[in-house]
């Protein structure tokens, strides 16, 4: 991250703020995605974080720790979201994304879709850490400076999620689509 | 922790799948709203995200609470504080810049919180001083104690003149009986017999003020923004 353009955009300069969203709006969009697991409300969420970024970035005394940061501002976002809109349940286009034809190396179509299932069981607190963790690859550490938690609370939000994934996976019954997207 | 490597391949492979991608739409919405939505001053710092350590949280404190009720007065009275109509943003840049009466800590002895997730950086009397005092040095607690007292009970002392105030009395009456058990428990530590659970208690205390004050700040917040528009 180019540190003098968070600075510009730190000082008003909408330009400069423009090419902040071009180098990170789409990490924070797919984050958003996976989280909230809904096109439409991850639309809205990653709007109002980079809203939430230009209103707030004058406060951000260090510009090493703009992505950081942004992270914690898009989570937030996701958290509104999810309580503002109550419609957990996916899309059409999303389950035609999710549920391939043909397996591949991440697993069978059974893996995929009891784990979307599994998943949306989750609270956004521990979808949160997952996606943090297993799709950016981010340290617990860091995720507990990012998310303004403690380490020990990402440690056990991780292992309960994993968990509640790995029981979703060993579930014998399998239910159809049809009734996932209700 | 999981330590089960086949559900961390399938989870993060999982993972992988979907859009990734900002919509040019989203971009465009954006960036068109952003003349119309207004940076947060820098002088205000983003107080609901504050984490940081209990102790520069509780220098913090002493010296934001103070300069923001300064800064509150000056705009609910006029010509009450060094005759300041308005809050300007070098008034609460640090403590040398605001009425000395309320800042009984020298200058010196205080210096700058930076907490850079939460973009915060307050003034107050150095971490090292109370590091040391909650070490079990009790003697330099006490040295410098009764000027974090004195600023405490000055600090109550001006909230005293903001009580009755319309819109912000509710917030002022709970954020002044805070600010009196918190500096009740200070001054049981300066007993003889105070030791370092005394100081323990201080900090318990200062928690339940500092989540009592989000509601005040956003009050004297708001005050602020209708006051100098």
């Amino acid at each position: 991250m180019n540190t003098a353009v968070v600075i510009q955009a730190q000082r008003g300069d909408e330009e400069a703020f423009g090419h902040l969203v071009a180098a990170v709006g789409d990490r924070l969009h797919a984050v958003a995605q996976r989280i909230l697991r809904d096109t439409d409300l991850a639309e809205d969420a990653t709007q109002q974080a980079l809203l939430a970024i230009w209103r707030d970035l004058p406060a951000l005394r260090d510009p090493e720790r703009f992505e950081a940061w942004s992270y914690r501002l898009v989570v937030r976002a996701c958290y509104v979201e999810a309580r503002r809109e109550r419609r957990w349940a996916p899309n059409l286009t999303l389950l035609a994304d999710a549920h391939r034809a043909v397996p591949d190396s991440s697993g069978s179509i059974v893996d995929r879709d009891q784990l979307e299932r599994g998943f949306r069981r989750l609270s956004v607190d521990h979808r949160a850490v997952v996606v943090l963790h297993h799709y950016l690859d981010m340290p617990l550490e860091e995720i507990a400076n990012a998310l303004g938690i403690p380490a020990g609370t990402v440690r056990s939000r991780l292992h309960h999620a994993m968990r509640a994934l790995r029981a979703a996976l060993d579930a014998d019954a399998r239910q159809p689509a049809q009734e996932v997207a209700r | 922790m999981t330590s089960d490597p086949e559900l961390t391949r399938i989870v993060r492979s999982w993972l992988e799948d979907g859009v990734t991608a900002l919509p040019d739409h989203v971009v465009d919405s954006v960036m068109a709203q952003l003349p119309a939505t207004q940076q947060r001053r820098r002088w205000l710092p983003a107080w609901r995200d504050l984490s940081m350590s209990t102790y520069a949280r509780l220098a913090a404190a002493v010296a934001v609470v103070s300069i923001l009720v300064i800064g509150g007065i000056s705009v609910a009275r006029p010509g009450l504080i060094g005759g300041q109509a308005t809050l300007t943003p070098t008034s609460t840049a640090s403590p040398a810049t605001s009425p000395s009466t309320l800042l009984p800590i020298a200058p010196a002895a205080w210096c700058q919180y930076i907490d850079h997730i939460n973009a915060l950086t307050p003034t107050g009397p150095a971490f090292d001083a109370l590091q040391a005092a909650r070490l079990g040095q009790l003697d330099e607690w006490r040295r410098l104690g009764p000027e974090i007292l004195a600023l405490g009970r000055q600090t109550r002392s001006t909230l005293a003149e903001l009580e009755g105030l319309g819109p912000v009395a509710t917030q002022v009456a709970r954020e002044a009986a805070a600010v009196d058990a918190w500096v009740a428990a200070l001054e049981a530590s300066f007993a003889p017999d105070a030791g370092v659970s005394d100081i323990d208690r201080i900090f318990a205390t200062y928690d339940v003020w500092l989540t009592s004050r989000f509601g005040f700040m956003n009050a004297m917040q708001s005050n602020f923004e209708t006051a100098c528009p």
